[in-house]
């Protein structure tokens, strides 16, 4: 029996997932900027660097979500976690263009992953699990998730189809890691009552009672 | 009545911060145009009555127009500057801001600032020119360690300089910057402008009063240059300018606490970004709107003037003065006192 390979049968299947989804993505570019701009700034000047921190933060809000137990199955393999949603379905978390795709090199690895014969076992071989990209895509400034996708390939440059969890109208953007404006402490300035000459001292408005 | 003179001068400046004409005034206080004017040119004095219809119609106490001296002129590029917003507008302005002055001087009457620096004036021919020496200079003199300038409107306190924060209505106006004898240098910064802008707009307004005590015709130029080396020093900024696009400018927004397209104008400025890359970014700004106003998740935490929330501090807790107290000297309505300084004044409570 081959599986629905169809947008409709896993978007069918993800649903009751969406929600962690979106929350999984957002709260790692939430946790990115609020790294202290100073540091932040060499990570968020290169693409890599930006998706690779993002990615990790994501990582570790995967395995907040799913925790060991969970019917979201995360098994680590190669140095990252793929996530298995039943025997059929297998995903893996990824910074997304516009259309789906991904920006990896392509390895041997990633072209098994997008293979559509690919000879990896899992639970149950006869059965090839589909294999999906679970994606976001950053807004304009990187401060926030324009929105999430999950894509499936045919092959390694051949997109089957895709769709959006968010759309950029429901896009989120978070408060984000500012140096305060810190005021000093120290009294650089300072207030007294101004000193007249005594003859004025009985006429003069607001003059000093203590 | 009060014993002193009626001043004429005060009827134009309330006519002003109301923004009422002549015309209008006369027909709501039941007088003539004629009559009006030559009134305020001090031709013609009036009875106690009108006087009373004018505080009626003004809503000013009458004895706002019995206090002495004459409605503080504004720097002559105010208006210069902003020829385009209706001349009712900028008389508001004025109007207002002669009135705070008005305020700041009775308040300062009892009151001395002591502060830590000065703002100095400099003659641009000391510097041979050199705006962006002039800047440097600056904040050598003042202290300030390299990079960003976290607070920016604490610096200028501590040089002694108050900071008002004005609702002017209208977004054209962002500061108004002036030396008055025997005053602190004062700044009248529109509260309502987004921190970023703000504060490049201070540090031009800085620039005006360090080196503008003449206008000249380069003095806008001047300031921007002025306000850009002071909040981005070359030094320091030009490695970051390097390979800017949107998200990085968002990151330095957050770190030189100045807007993103001041940040674009200053790689441009430094010749560190190409004049193709300046246009497709500032495209890509106006695209998404970031230039009538950039991302709100990027909005910079505000900087607080304190300065002139001391000295009412300082009166009420000093000189045991109440509200009720301050609106006498400052001859206003409670509700004018509460619109001009509920942003600064927020701790005093009303003493009925």
């Amino acid at each position: 029996m081959f599986p629905d390979t169809s947008s409709d049968a896993t978007l069918k299947q993800l649903q009751p997932y969406h929600a962690q989804l979106r929350e999984i993505f957002s709260k790692a570019v939430k946790k990115f900027n609020q790294i202290e701009p100073t540091l932040l700034l060499p990570l968020m000047r290169w693409d890599r660097s930006r998706a690779i921190c993002i990615w990790a933060y994501a990582m570790e809000e995967l395995s907040l979500a799913f925790p060991p137990g969970s019917e979201v199955q995360l098994i680590e393999k190669y140095g990252t976690l793929e996530v298995h949603f039943g025997p059929n379905l297998v995903a893996r978390l990824k910074k997304m263009s516009a259309n789906g795709f991904t920006s990896n090199y392509a390895t041997r690895r990633i072209r098994e992953f997008h293979s559509a014969d690919q000879g990896e076992l899992f639970v149950l071989n006869w059965a090839k699990p589909l294999r999906i990209d679970i994606g976001y895509r950053l807004n304009d400034t990187s401060t926030g998730v324009e929105e999430v996708m999950v894509a499936r390939r045919k092959s390694l440059g051949i997109m089957d189809w895709f769709y959006h969890i968010t759309t950029p109208d429901n896009a989120t953007s978070f408060p984000l890691a500012h140096p305060a404006a810190e005021t000093s402490t120290e009294p650089g300035v300072r207030i007294e009552a101004r000193q007249l000459p005594e003859n004025q001292q009985q006429e003069s408005t607001g003059t000093e009672n203590e | 009545m009060s014993e002193a003179p009626f001043n004429a001068e005060m009827l134009t400046l309330a006519r002003m911060s109301r923004s009422v004409t002549q015309a209008e005034l006369a027909e709501r206080a039941g007088t003539t145009q004629g009559r009006v004017s030559k009134i305020e040119h001090g031709l013609l004095e009036p009875d106690a009555g009108l006087v009373a219809e004018f505080g009626r119609v003004l809503e000013y106490p009458s004895s706002f127009f019995f206090q002495p001296g004459y409605m503080q002129t504004l720097p002559s590029w105010f208006h210069r500057k902003r020829k385009h917003l209706p001349r009712t507008i900028l008389d508001r302005i004025h109007a207002e801001i002669a009135i705070r002055i008005r305020n700041i001087g009775k308040l300062l009457q009892a009151t001395e600032i002591k502060a830590e620096h000065e703002i100095p004036q400099i003659d641009v021919d000391e510097f041979n020119g050199s705006i962006t020496d002039i800047a440097r200079y600056l904040r050598e003199r003042w202290g300030v360690p390299r990079g960003p300038i976290v607070n920016l409107i604490d610096l200028i306190e501590r040089a002694g300089a108050l900071v008002v924060p004005c609702d002017f209505g209208v977004s054209e106006v962002d500061a108004v910057g002036m030396r008055l004898q025997g005053m602190p240098p004062l700044m009248f910064v529109n509260a309502g402008a987004p921190t970023d802008r703000m504060r490049f707009t201070v540090a031009h307004e800085l620039a005006h009063l360090v080196m503008h005590s003449l206008p000249n015709d380069d003095m806008e130029k001047q300031a921007d240059l002025f306000a850009s080396e002071f909040l981005m020093p070359e030094i320091d900024i030009r490695p970051q300018l390097q390979h800017v696009d949107l998200t990085v400018l968002g990151v330095l927004k957050r770190v030189w606490r100045v807007s993103m397209g001041a940040l674009l104008m200053r790689a441009k400025q430094l010749k560190v970004i190409s004049g193709s890359k300046y246009t497709a970014l500032w495209k890509q700004m106006s695209a998404l709107g970031f230039r009538r106003r950039e991302p709100a998740e990027l909005d910079l935490s505000p900087e607080l003037p304190r300065l002139l929330d001391s000295l009412f501090v300082f009166h009420r807790e000093r000189l045991s003065m109440s509200v009720s107290d301050l609106l006498a000297m400052f001859s206003m309505y409670e509700r004018d006192y509460r619109r001009l300084y509920s942003s600064t004044n927020h701790r005093l409570r009303l003493v009925s």
